[in-house]
């Protein structure tokens, strides 16, 4: 059902940091959807004193922090997680019933899924650094799941968009290569020849890409082209397109406003913030 | 007494101050000497000559008239249209001039209850404009008294609150009055309106056209004329109404004994009552309700300067469905100033509202939302706020405040101008 929800909360003077996606959340509301869409990335360490602190004092919900403090080293983390959700009111009962069925999911997969997931979830979330981290420390975990050639595959197509969204396309490519071999995804094969579009001085070390028809290249080529028009209109390009409309003043501050957006999130990327 | 709660009266010809005695519970005029005995204080304002010593009242018109001094009148006037006078070569804008008069009111207040502590002071003014407001607040700022001490009232609002501060048999039906001043004849009128929750207390204000120059009581067959003016007056606006008082002001009525068959007409079972301290006792009233936790006026009050209706709008708190007012009926449209923060839940609109006082029936406005930037459900938190520009204009701003640096604001402003009828 359609609604407006009430914001009564205070915003935080002294904002929380979150150390994984480099970023500063400022209400009860943000701090319930970093908890319900990154659930992945959240630890035992989560519940910690900045944690408490900044429920009691910057968001002044003295009950809830009490009550974390209290059941803290008794219940488990996902029930925790849950009462924080439902103290702060942003998710209604479907939603919350969805995030418990989900955290029930979560507790029943293996340590080596877990960390794939939590990989996967800071490529989403743009923490390339970080994604290729936790990628690596996968591949050298000796988990079982490894053993799988499908999970394999997927670590190593995790790894491969990383480096992509890094510019390093020889790494890129060398890892969707590995993926292309473990998945037989022609999806995969596409994003791999669409890498060596990009970058043509890409050197690929098998035959992966070999037996690809005329035809089948030229589609695919089309496809990035037409992407590559597409993102003049979509994201930032219509953002600048935005700013080049305003006058001169609008225009030159927030361009610059822009472009030190995108260097931040740049260097969240790195992980260098 | 903690410190002084003012009511002040600015008018073009005169200005009256009323001070609220917590003690007495009730207002008390001030005088500018104890040689005065009339508490209507001349507005104008007297600079002596080559010096910077200023005079107001009667003392300027004395100065004036012996040619010690240049004098300024009119001052309401003057800064309402945010004019300037010169004097001695320099000019002095209204404001500065007003400024000084009321700082000078203010002095003799605190001088005769040896208070310097002003804890809060209620301008009446005839009618309400937001830049003559404006120049008001910024007035009492430069005599010392802080903005949020400040409220600004006009003279049908100081009728209301002065009657109601009478016993009720002076109100219980409806009570009206005539303010006969150099400016004109204004005829003011209220009721409460019986089974409505909250009490409803309709009150409007007319300017009469019959009303005349205060010289035409110079001589005898003058006065008659005005009398014969004043009770064909009455005679209609009072006719087929039941009103339990009439109330007399204004410089017109600093005597009656000119006009007897108006006072006939308005004493026919009714109580009639004189006297020259209407308005700014009902500010002095309000200068001590508004420090008060709870009112001694639990009405709406409806009437020009009001807001007629209330504007709301449903969200959700805390799982449960609040109905959130943005403007309550009854509102000094100057005051009637709200912000809130929403986060959309599965709706690009924003629906207000408006419901006319002690009616069950809302109208329904909407904000279409859809310009702002295209965020995940409930990821875009919206500022909405409320302002008025007129009792009956609404100015609504939506502001896209983002959702943290999860989705950065866009700093997009919606405006929209609504009229309640």
């Amino acid at each position: 059902m359609s609604a407006m929800l009430l914001c009564r909360s205070r915003k935080a003077k002294e904002p929380y940091f979150v150390e994984e996606l480099g970023i500063y959340l400022y209400s009860g509301e943000e701090l319930s959807y970093y908890i319900y869409h990154n659930a992945t990335l959240i630890g035992e360490d989560f519940l910690d004193e900045r944690l408490f602190r900044f429920i009691g004092q910057e968001l002044a919900m003295e009950n809830l922090e009490g009550k974390l403090r209290k059941w803290a080293k008794q219940a488990d983390l996902s029930e925790l997680l849950l009462v924080i959700l439902q103290d702060i009111h942003y998710y209604d009962s479907e939603e919350l019933f969805a995030f418990q069925q989900t955290m029930a999911a979560a507790d029943k997969k293996t340590a080596g899924w877990r960390m794939r997931e939590k990989a996967d979830t800071l490529l989403a979330r743009r923490r390339y650094s970080s994604a290729l981290l936790q990628y690596d420390r996968l591949l050298h975990s000796g988990y079982p799941e490894l053993m799988d050639e499908s999970f394999r595959g997927r670590v190593w197509l995790g790894r491969g968009m990383a480096f992509a969204h890094q510019y390093d396309w020889q790494a890129a490519a060398s890892c969707l290569e590995k993926a292309c071999g473990l998945l037989r995804d022609e999806d995969v094969r596409r994003k791999l020849y669409q890498i060596t579009c990009l970058a043509p001085e890409t050197e690929l070390a098998g035959e992966t890409l070999a037996g690809l028809s005329a035809e089948q290249k030229a589609a695919w080529e089309t496809e990035l082209e037409e992407a590559k028009g597409q993102a003049r209109f979509q994201g930032k390009g219509q953002a600048v397109s935005e700013w080049m409309d305003k006058d001169n003043i609008r225009r030159a501050v927030g361009l610059q406003g822009l472009v030190q957006g995108w260097k931040a999130e740049y260097r969240r990327s790195l992980g260098t913030s | 007494m903690q410190g002084l709660l003012l009511g002040m009266d600015l008018c073009d010809d005169y200005s009256q101050v009323s001070c609220f005695n917590p003690l007495a519970m009730e207002a008390e005029a001030i005088t500018l000497s104890t040689a005065e005995s009339s508490c209507l204080i001349p507005t104008v304002i007297c600079k002596k000559k080559q010096e910077d010593v200023w005079f107001i009242g009667e003392e300027a018109y004395r100065r004036a008239l012996f040619g010690e001094g240049t004098m300024v009148d009119k001052l309401v006037k003057l800064a309402r249209k945010d004019g300037s006078a010169t004097i001695e070569g320099v000019r002095y804008s209204a404001e500065d001039l007003l400024g000084r008069y009321v700082a000078m009111l203010l002095e003799k207040a605190r001088a005769k209850y040896r208070l310097e502590e002003i804890d809060s002071l209620v301008f009446t003014v005839q009618t309400l404009e937001a830049s003559f407001l404006d120049r008001l607040i910024r007035v009492a700022e430069r005599c010392g008294v802080p903005r949020e001490l400040v409220h600004i009232l006009n003279h049908t609002e100081s009728f209301v609150y002065y009657v109601i501060s009478q016993k009720q048999e002076v109100w219980a039906n409806a009570a009206c009055m005539f303010d006969l001043t150099e400016d004109g004849l204004h005829y003011y009128e209220m009721r409460m309106i019986r089974g409505r929750k909250p009490k409803i207390v309709e009150a409007k204000h007319e300017r009469m056209e019959e009303g005349f120059s205060l010289d035409l009581l110079d001589n005898a067959s003058g006065e008659h004329l005005g009398d014969t003016i004043l009770t064909a007056c009455a005679e209609r606006l009072l006719e087929k109404k039941v009103v339990s008082s009439v109330f007399l002001t204004g410089k017109g009525f600093l005597s009656t004994d000119w006009a007897p068959n108006f006072i006939q007409t308005i004493c026919n079972k009714r109580r009639a009552f004189a006297g020259q301290h209407v308005f700014a006792s009902g500010a002095a009233y309000i200068a001590y309700d508004v420090l008060q936790e709870k009112t001694s006026y639990p009405f709406v009050c409806l009437c020009e300067g009001r807001i007629a209706s209330t504007v709301s709008l449903m969200a959700r708190y805390q799982g449960r469905n609040e109905k959130v007012i943005l403007a309550e009926a009854g509102t000094n449209w100057y005051e009637a100033r709200s912000r809130v923060e929403l986060i959309p839940d599965g709706t690009d609109c924003l629906e207000l509202s408006i419901a006319a006082c002690g009616i069950p029936r809302s109208d329904k406005v909407r904000i279409d939302l859809s310009e702002f930037p295209v965020r995940p459900n409930k990821t875009t938190r919206i500022e909405v706020i409320v302002s008025f520009t007129s009792e009956d204009c609404m100015t609504v701003r939506v502001i896209d405040q983002g959702f943290g640096d999860l989705f950065p604001a866009s700093g997009r402003v919606l405006r929209k101008d609504f009229y309640l009828s």
